[in-house]
């Protein structure tokens, strides 16, 4: 049976992790575009409405504009997780204990961890968990 | 001095450039419209395409009512 040399997997792997990494930027790229091209019409289509007196159309083409701007507007990345591949997940978690980008900076303050040289791992709960626990 | 038939030809000529200004300003209203109408149609298209079929649908209304009259 054909068996993929390991070097050869991870570069066809990092190549695929790419592609599909591209095809999503340039996907995302073609809607930005097209809602762009968008309002734009309905811009221009909306002063025209008002010249030729269809002030209540005119109206509705405006508030179509407000929210379809304020739905693009809201389309915000996560910095949490964009750019995440395989190896920033594993990297992550090796230095930040997470696999997402940012550090969970509220974890020390929830539990003290103890060192590997005290043994078993034990998390001691503090006063605030004991209370949701009981 | 203005005779009989210089009035008539006067009035004449006063009419067809009355006409003809409004067969202009007709043919800029028609193009106008025709322009607005292809934009909406544009934006439906476009708005279908992303998945935004309530805002198609209120486009294609207005078309609708704009193309009626």
């Amino acid at each position: 049976m054909f068996k993929l040399n390991e070097s050869v997997f991870d570069e066809v792997t990092e190549q695929l992790e790419k592609n599909l990494n591209k095809f999503a930027s340039d996907n995302a790229t073609i809607k930005d575009k097209k809602l762009v091209e968008a309002l734009e019409l309905l811009n221009i289509s909306a002063e025209s409405l008002e010249n030729f007196g269809f002030e209540k159309e005119a109206n509705i083409i405006t508030k179509l504009i407000v929210v379809a701007a304020k739905k693009k507007k809201s389309i915000k990345k996560d910095p949490h997780t964009s750019g995440l591949t395989s190896e920033k997940m594993i990297s992550n978690l090796k230095n930040k204990g997470t696999v997402f980008n940012a550090d969970d900076t509220n974890m020390a303050h929830d539990h003290k961890l103890p060192s590997q040289e005290m043994g078993y791992p034990i998390i001691y709960l503090t006063e605030k968990d004991q209370v949701l626990c009981s | 001095m203005i005779t009989n038939k210089n009035s008539k030809l006067s009035d004449e000529l006063a009419t067809s450039m009355k006409n003809a200004l409004l067969n202009k300003k007709s043919d800029k209203i028609v193009l106008a419209s025709e322009k607005l109408i292809e934009d909406l149609n544009r934006s439906s298209e476009l708005f279908e395409d992303l998945g935004n079929y309530k805002a198609a649908e209120i486009i294609t209304k207005i078309i609708e009512k704009v193309a009626g009259k």
